[in-house]
């Protein structure tokens, strides 16, 4: 079993990071968001060192917490740093963006990478269709029309037009080529049916983020099944586990801070409307949203992340057991793991990070 | 009217410069050619042996096809035309410029078969062999409507299969390989982005050989794209027909709030 990074150059200062959405910018301050993202490198090049085979980067926008809104972009930095590991993007929001520009990033990363790219495709969380102010209902066919038209357009040696439901371009002619031919490894994440049947029939990885074990086996056991009906099945590095993760030297300590967070006050809350998030999941479900049934002038936030919900705690050992349950009920290959939480300074990451190459990785490796 | 010794049908409609449909087995679905007629003048030749023509024996060659259908146009149609042709039809279609290269402007291939990369293990019965055609079977039961007169009708089916196979529609055509470099006019050729019958392989092929070509992919679409993404097909080759090689300019009006 792989070990991967999470790279998600989070604000330094996480103490009292705000947990609403969108956060200010008025919030951040220069000098610590540059701090912050050289931590952020320095802590990937660590995990490098110290066994992990993947780094990962995904697209999240409009917060420190994880602030990489343009993926690509640190993904290119890191790869500079980190000569070995499989620089991994997992993933873009496929619905946000131009799937062609997408396609161009991935071909000049896997070139930059010399063949470390594995390409990631999500739909992205409610909030974050605000992001670009694509409508919430059309994200399920964004992402689907979206993988489609990225995969042709690293695929396709001739230029082409793309006449799709939601994207059309009389001009695709991705240069340059991915180095991994005929492209590199791809894991849609998602939980939803629909794209776990399409991963299975295109023969493409699957990633499932922070859910419990038997929850995402739930998943794994429909992608196996049609899978096998598409006529094939997953390498282990086609499964990925995402999971959040507060590694200390023993249970007893891990469990401590554990409990200090869930009693610790969530940072100063700021005014959000709770309207925008409630229409945002009507317009997905295509139900409708009654605006005057939400109180007006409501203080409470659109709060994101405040739950310390967190896949893996305690000593080594015991978040070894925890790895080694998704790989055994979930044949998951790789896990991905968040280490920035919620007042971890990056001191306390990197010595995470340590403790998990010495401890944790020799129990998980050889699965 | 009869041209070349067959009897054959057509339709004509439509005002403005000249747009010539070769019908095949997609006689019925005419979607493409309603639309057209808004602003061209379209006439779509029933290609002999298709549809409600009589059963043909005597065409030896998909060649000997275009140039009977040549022969049809020239009676109705004196001006230069767009060519238009699917699937099998597209296969004549091919011929056409080259045989008469100055009276061909321009030419649309829509899921033409001839250029099979990995050929398809043919349907052994019909009802597989729509399943075949689209990328959404599911959509069958609304394709079976379009045309009850044809659909319905297992002989025509039988007698057009007989006519593909002995002309070898379904095979890969080395001769239209070996001469697609001598196509002058543009060319536009349309795939389903799910087409079970060609390979996407095939597409690559017409643009590197055609010298002033186009090929397109639609999305969310078998081999027979006017049943199932009808609207993306029409908008393609009409702007297509209108602009040709320059379709690809982008003149939608974004302004939202000029």
């Amino acid at each position: 079993m792989k070990a991967s990074y999470l790279g998600a150059m989070g604000y330094s200062k996480r103490r009292d990071f705000p947990v609403i959405w969108p956060v200010p910018p008025a919030y951040d301050d220069p000098a610590t968001s540059v701090r912050s993202y050289q931590e952020g490198i320095t802590e990937c090049e660590f995990a490098e060192e110290m066994g992990f085979e993947w780094i990962s980067f995904s697209e999240h926008h409009y917060s420190g917490r994880i602030a990489t809104g343009t993926p690509s972009v640190v993904a290119a930095a890191v790869a500079e740093r980190c000569k070995k590991a499989k620089i991994a993007i997992l993933g873009y929001l496929l619905p946000l963006n131009n799937p062609v520009r997408i396609a161009e990033e991935l071909g000049i990363l896997d070139n930059l990478t010399d063949g470390r790219l594995v390409i990631g495709f999500l739909r992205g969380t409610p909030n974050e269709d605000q992001t670009y102010g694509v409508n919430p209902a059309e994200g399920r066919g964004r992402l689907l029309e979206g993988m489609d038209l990225i995969i042709k357009a690293l695929t396709e040696p001739q230029p082409f037009s793309w006449e799709g439901r939601y994207y059309q371009y009389r001009t695709v002619a991705v240069w340059p080529r991915p180095v991994q031919q005929p492209l590199p490894p791809v894991i849609v994440a998602t939980r939803s049916d629909d794209s776990v049947r399409y991963a299975a029939e295109h023969r493409l990885g699957l990633g499932v983020s922070f859910l419990p074990v038997e929850e995402m086996a739930k998943i794994t056991d429909k992608y196996h099944d049609w899978c096998e009906a598409a006529g094939w099945q997953p390498e282990p590095d086609q499964i990925l586990y995402r999971g959040s993760i507060y590694l200390a030297e023993t249970d007893k300590q891990a469990q401590e801070w554990f409990e200090n967070l869930t009693r610790s006050k969530p940072a100063p809350a700021i005014a959000f409307r709770p309207t925008v998030a409630g229409a945002i999941d009507a317009a997905r479900s295509g139900s409708q949203f009654d605006l005057r049934n939400v109180v007006a002038g409501s203080a409470d936030g659109d709060i994101v992340g405040l739950s310390p919900s967190l896949s893996f705690v305690g000593g080594p050992d015991t978040v070894a057991k925890q790895i080694k349950a998704f790989h055994d009920r979930c044949g998951a290959g790789v896990v991905d793991l968040f280490f920035q939480q919620p007042s971890v300074e990056h001191r306390d990451v990197m010595k995470e990070i340590e403790l998990f190459g010495k401890e944790v990785l020799p129990q998980i490796k050889e699965l | 009217m009869n041209a070349d010794g067959f009897s054959l049908r057509y339709v004509q409609a439509g005002q403005g410069n000249q747009v010539v449909i070769l019908e095949s087995a997609t006689w019925g679905l005419s979607k493409v050619r309603d639309e057209l007629a808004r602003n061209y003048c379209v006439t779509a030749i029933e290609l002999p042996g298709f549809g409600l023509s009589a059963t043909n024996t005597r065409t030896q060659s998909v060649q000997d096809l275009a140039g009977t259908a040549a022969k049809a146009v020239d009676q109705i149609v004196s001006e230069k035309i767009t060519l238009i042709g699917t699937s099998f039809a597209a296969n004549v279609a091919f011929w056409y410029p080259l045989q008469a290269p100055d009276k061909v402007e321009c030419l649309i291939l829509i899921s033409p078969t001839a250029i099979l990369p990995n050929e398809a293990q043919p349907a052994s019965n019909r009802g597989e062999r729509c399943l075949q055609m689209l990328a959404h079977p599911e959509n069958l039961p609304d394709l079976a409507t379009i045309d009850p007169a044809i659909w319905a009708k297992p002989a025509t089916w039988a007698k057009e299969e007989e006519l593909e196979r002995r002309l070898n529609g379904g095979t890969h055509d080395v001769a239209v390989e070996a001469r697609l470099g001598e196509v002058r006019c543009p060319t536009l050729v349309v795939f389903g982005a799910n087409d079970k019958i060609v390979a996407p392989e095939a597409a690559r092929v017409y643009r590197e050989r055609i010298p002033n070509s186009n090929i397109s992919f639609v999305y969310d679409s078998g081999h027979l794209i006017e049943a199932e993404r009808p609207s993306a097909l029409i908008k393609a080759i009409g702007e297509y027909v209108e602009h040709r090689e320059t379709f690809i300019i982008g003149r939608e009006n974004h302004l939202f709030n000029p």
